[in-house]
């Protein structure tokens, strides 16, 4: 009885070492590692208390060690990032764009980490209320990082620190070059991901800018290169709304969705469509006005 | 010999045979064993070499992020009971019917032997397989209507206090409801696997006698499944608040809580499968 008891742990921490030794030099004990000092810190921060000076110091610390026993890799760029955050909710900032400097220098590979390293500069600035500076550090980053998550997402973020703050001709221009980005990206990358996102953003730009036949053409464009899932609802949502509120044009919707119907025939959403369409025409007979309402 | 209306004679019996013919425990610890080594090996699915394998199937259905830590952790349960699913149709059924041949075995007071009641048991895998398929769909459709009825509790929009404590109840109960239909349909195919080995009957004509002796003693039945059953319990209730306990501790205490669940499973069902065997012939001899 005791032998097979003895013999089946045994071949189980057999395996056990066996697959640890195997991925001995993995980045899997690192990622656990760094989970560890990430949700000590997360903790920290999420107390109700604000953590002391020396509390955050010594999770900087923990980082620094981190980077330095992990130097090189994309985990290390990580845990760099995250010693700038540390700086940034101790208010020094100074000591925190240091920091952010510093993950090029630790990882360049990954252009998401530098974009991210980046912006966090900028909000330091933004943090001094020094926004000339952080302005321009984010700039940087559309020019010098434009596919990355984080660089797509600076033009809109940009437009809405305007927009937030109440400085409509600032936003309205800054919303006019974020679609120029988003419309050069699309025309740059058809048919891939990236085009999908970009018209979206070219629709959000053009909401925000009271663009409203603009708008429909970005979101035409949307559907019928593009018709998939909750988006397309939403989308078809949008169409009627401003063609029906915004435009009074009944014909701008009809003739989109026809278009979608014969690019699209046997999509799932073609009874939603035709449904649409007989609205339309029938408000389009009776000659109704349906009263504007903010999108 | 004398008519048992208690359940305790039975599991009295059970608790003796399995201490005193250990040899018993063979196949249930075959499984664990089996088990905990799918687990292991689920475990490292995210560590390099495995990772060059399956990481792009994980990556396809569940995202990236499910390779990395802390997540692959929060999948590992999900892999695990897919996993545990093939392991059972495969020889997790078969080799209850083993242990039901060795605890016939030891009551005819033979010598035991592992090997030998893996291959007398051999010729019935099919109808094994069977009954194990047989007792999924049963399991899957009470399932259904729990799901039906959480679907309809998640949709309730009333924010009267009944309401929202009808629907708080049904939810927060619903793991509670599903271990209780696990727990009936064990009932209602207690004698399935045992009349299968010991009768050597097809599938059909083993519901039916399975039924006929449920039936003859029913409650009895009952509760020869309950008790050992209730030893579950703890688990359920840890396995119901794992976000909690992930979120006191550190994620790896789910490898714990599946292993622990893996070992109290197998028990039980030996235990139930030893306790039903015995009962069984001991109806058999009363005939």
């Amino acid at each position: 009885m005791k032998r097979p008891v003895f013999l089946g742990i045994a071949i189980l921490i057999g395996v056990y070492v066996f697959f640890s030794c195997l991925d001995w030099n993995g980045t899997y004990g690192g990622q656990r590692e760094l989970w560890l000092i990430e949700r000590d810190f997360k903790n920290k921060v999420q107390d109700k208390e604000t953590p002391t000076s020396y509390e955050l110091e010594k999770i900087a610390k923990h980082f620094r060690h981190y980077v330095k026993k992990h130097s090189k890799t994309r985990l290390a760029a990580r845990a760099q990032l995250s010693v700038g955050q540390v700086y940034m909710i101790k208010k020094d900032f100074i000591q925190a764009r240091i920091e952010f400097a510093k993950v090029s220098q630790i990882y360049a590979k990954d252009k998401e980490f530098l974009a991210q390293a980046e912006a966090n500069i900028a909000e330091t600035y933004k943090s001094e209320d020094n926004w000339p500076d952080a302005l321009r550090v984010l700039q940087g980053i559309i020019k010098q990082y434009p596919l990355t998550p984080t660089g797509f997402s600076i033009p809109i973020y940009i437009a809405k620190y305007y927009e937030v703050r109440g400085y409509k001709t600032e936003a309205l221009e800054s919303f006019e070059r974020a679609a120029a980005f988003y419309t050069d990206l699309a025309q740059k990358n058809p048919k891939k991901p990236l085009e999908f996102d970009s018209l979206r953003m070219i629709v959000y730009c053009r909401l925000a800018q009271s663009r409203w036949s603009d708008a429909l053409n970005a979101l035409r464009e949307m559907i019928l290169k593009f018709p998939t899932g909750s988006v397309l609802n939403e989308s078809l949502q949008v169409i009627n709304n401003i063609a029906v509120m915004k435009l009074h044009d009944y014909d701008r919707a009809i003739s989109i969705y026809n278009e979608f119907l014969m690019k699209h025939p046997k999509h799932p959403a073609t009874d939603v469509v035709k449904r649409m369409l007989a609205g339309l025409n029938s408000l389009k007979k009776t000659g109704t006005l349906i009263s504007t309402k903010p999108l | 010999m004398s008519r048992i209306n208690s359940p305790f004679p039975i599991l009295r019996a059970t608790a003796n045979l399995l201490t005193s013919h250990k040899k018993i425990l063979y196949p249930s610890l075959f499984l664990l064993f089996v088990n905990l080594l799918v687990l292991e090996f689920l475990y490292f699915i995210p560590h390099f070499p495995l990772k060059i394998f399956f990481g792009p199937l994980i990556e396809k259905i569940w995202g990236e992020s499910y390779l990395y830590y802390p997540l692959d952790l929060v999948l590992l349960p999900k892999l695990f009971y897919y996993a545990q699913m093939v392991v059972y149709f495969a020889i997790g059924s078969f080799l209850l019917g083993v242990t039901v041949h060795m605890v016939n075995a030891a009551n005819n007071e033979e010598r035991l032997s592992f090997k030998n009641s893996v291959t007398k048991t051999l010729p019935v895998y099919l109808n094994i397989f069977l009954a194990s398929v047989v007792s999924f769909i049963l399991f899957q459709v009470v399932n259904f209507f729990l799901g039906l009825l959480v679907f309809r509790a998640g949709s309730i929009t009333s924010v009267s206090p009944l309401a929202v404590g009808i629907k708080k109840l049904i939810i927060v109960g619903a793991p509670y409801v599903q271990f209780i239909f696990g727990l009936l349909v064990t009932i209602i195919l207690a004698y399935l696997t045992p009349v299968i080995v010991l009768e050597r009957k097809k599938i059909a004509q083993s519901i039916a006698l399975n039924l006929k002796t449920l039936f003859s003693s029913f409650w009895l039945t009952v509760t020869i499944v309950v008790i050992p059953t209730i030893f579950y319990l703890p688990i359920l209730l840890i396995r119901n608040n794992i976000g909690v306990l992930v979120y006191k501790t550190i994620p790896e205490v789910q490898i714990a809580v599946i292993a622990l669940s893996v070992i109290a499973t197998v028990i039980i069902n030996m235990f139930i499968m030893t306790s039903t065997t015995l009962f069984y012939l001991y109806k058999k001899d009363m005939q």
